[in-house]
């Protein structure tokens, strides 16, 4: 069983790793990084809703007349495509990841940290 | 003992102004409408939460301030951008509440999101798609730069590369490389697994809101590749119909994907074929109905009701069950 015993000095030596371990590469500003042919997209422009607050009782925002923001929905249309930071709302996909990234530690049971991975 | 009342659970983030557009809606319709965050469990006295696993049927109870949900009355859950859990103590809550949600029978959920992962944009959704009959444009995956340079060649030397999943803090929008850009960032490419596609020679593009059986076609004229790019004051929005055949098609593409709510992409070509491009399981529709008038969450709110509770019986001493049990 040499792959079981690799695993294991895996873990108790921490140092056979089959592949390299990523490097700190923040140090380095020239250094090339993933996605450089893409580009960040500006800010939407500054949106004209005004300020609102989440009413819990009537379980929507309202503004601080008292309306509920949806009421005056053509001047808020920035707010329903784009999240409170400004971003696009249909990237920000809000489900859990299938792959654990747990999956891959040093070993099959513990994780980078030597935590048990059915914990993580 | 006042009767159960149908309860529509409505999961979303308190910021949410899609959401109230679905709240407002629901409002008209004799429902009971609870709207919870579940990060909220983790904030003391925001909302309380007690269920119980076992010889008796799955149960849980929702409170907050306001009101309280059992979830014996509830018909459908409207899954829509709840806030990401942080730490420990929303994760551990949310994963309960998100556990029992999942136990529920007979409950319509729009989207689930077991199936919304795993119906999301990608190469078997985009695959899914040509074998329904849509039109798709050829896409590559691939962290080679020659196989990127390549493809990029045999498609007129330029191609669309973008991202299936956002950048967590900013948006990056698709963008048009050239093969000389693919070599020149070669290093670059080398670092993750790239999506490319052949560019659709668009006069404009398609945002198709689905819910249910019921289709909201918008055409969105702007310039550049991607119209998220392009501030909503220099964009049109018109609603446009759809052909029987490409609607028959998105039917069969829903079933397929498992989902009741998807917002499509589509670039439409100069002969004025629509060329897919993918599905959103949680795509926005609110700019859509605010431009145009399109009345989405109203077909949100009527699938979320009508719906969900066509195939129950309401008994007489309250509760419903579906109609398909066995009466007892």
């Amino acid at each position: 069983m040499i792959w079981r015993s690799s695993l294991r000095n895996t873990r108790v030596e921490n140092s056979d790793h089959r592949y390299p371990r990523p490097t700190n590469t923040r140090k380095d500003a020239t250094v090339t990084t993933a996605f450089a042919l893409l580009a960040e997209s500006p800010k939407p422009p500054t949106s004209t809703v005004p300020d609102f607050t989440y009413d819990r009782q009537r379980q929507v925002n309202v503004t601080r007349s008292g309306k509920a923001v949806t009421d005056h929905a053509a001047p808020y249309a920035l707010t329903m495509t784009h999240n409170s930071q400004g971003f696009k709302k249909d990237d920000d996909f809000q489900t859990p990841s299938i792959v654990s990234p747990m999956l891959f530690g040093p070993t099959m049971t513990h994780n980078s940290s030597g935590l048990k991975q059915d914990d993580a | 003992m006042r009767p159960f009342h149908p309860s529509v659970l409505v999961v979303a983030a308190p910021d949410d102004l899609g959401a109230d557009l679905v709240v407002r809606e629901l409002e008209g319709h004799q429902v009971d409408i609870h709207r919870v965050t579940p990060n909220d469990l983790a904030r003391p006295g925001l909302l309380k939460m007690t269920g119980h696993s076992d010889e008796e049927p799955l149960r849980f109870r929702l409170s907050d301030e306001h009101r309280t949900t059992l979830s014996s009355s509830i018909v459908s859950v409207f899954w829509w951008h709840p806030e990401p859990a942080e730490g420990w103590e929303q994760t551990e809550s949310r994963f309960v509440l998100e556990n029992f949600l999942h136990g529920l029978d007979n409950v319509l959920w729009v989207n689930h999101p077991h199936r919304a992962l795993t119906a999301r944009p990608g190469p078997v959704q985009l695959k899914v798609a040509h074998d329904l009959g849509f039109h798709t444009p050829p896409a590559i995956y691939t962290n080679d730069p020659d196989e990127a340079a390549e493809f990029a060649s045999e498609h007129g030397g330029q191609v669309v590369c973008k991202t299936l999943v956002g950048h967590p803090d900013r948006f990056i929008p698709a963008r048009i490389v050239s093969v000389e850009e693919i070599r020149a960032g070669a290093e670059s490419i080398r670092l993750a697994v790239h999506y490319f596609q052949r560019i659709v020679d668009k006069v404009h593009d398609i945002r198709l809101t689905v819910i249910g059986e019921r289709l909201f076609p918008c055409k969105i004229t702007a310039e550049g590749l991607d119209w998220r790019a392009v501030p909503e004051q220099e964009q049109r929005y018109e609603a446009v119909g759809i052909s029987q055949p490409l609607a028959v098609k998105v039917g069969k593409l829903m079933s397929r994907l498992g989902l009741e709510y998807a917002a499509l992409d589509f670039s439409v070509d100069r002969s004025g074929t629509w060329w897919f491009l993918e599905a959103n399981p949680f795509g926005q529709f609110g700019f859509v109905q605010a431009t145009t008038g399109m009345a989405i969450s109203r077909a949100i709110t009527d699938h979320l009701t009508q719906a969900a509770m066509a195939t129950r019986v309401f008994t007489p001493d309250g509760g419903h069950r579906a109609s398909s049990r066995p009466r007892c």
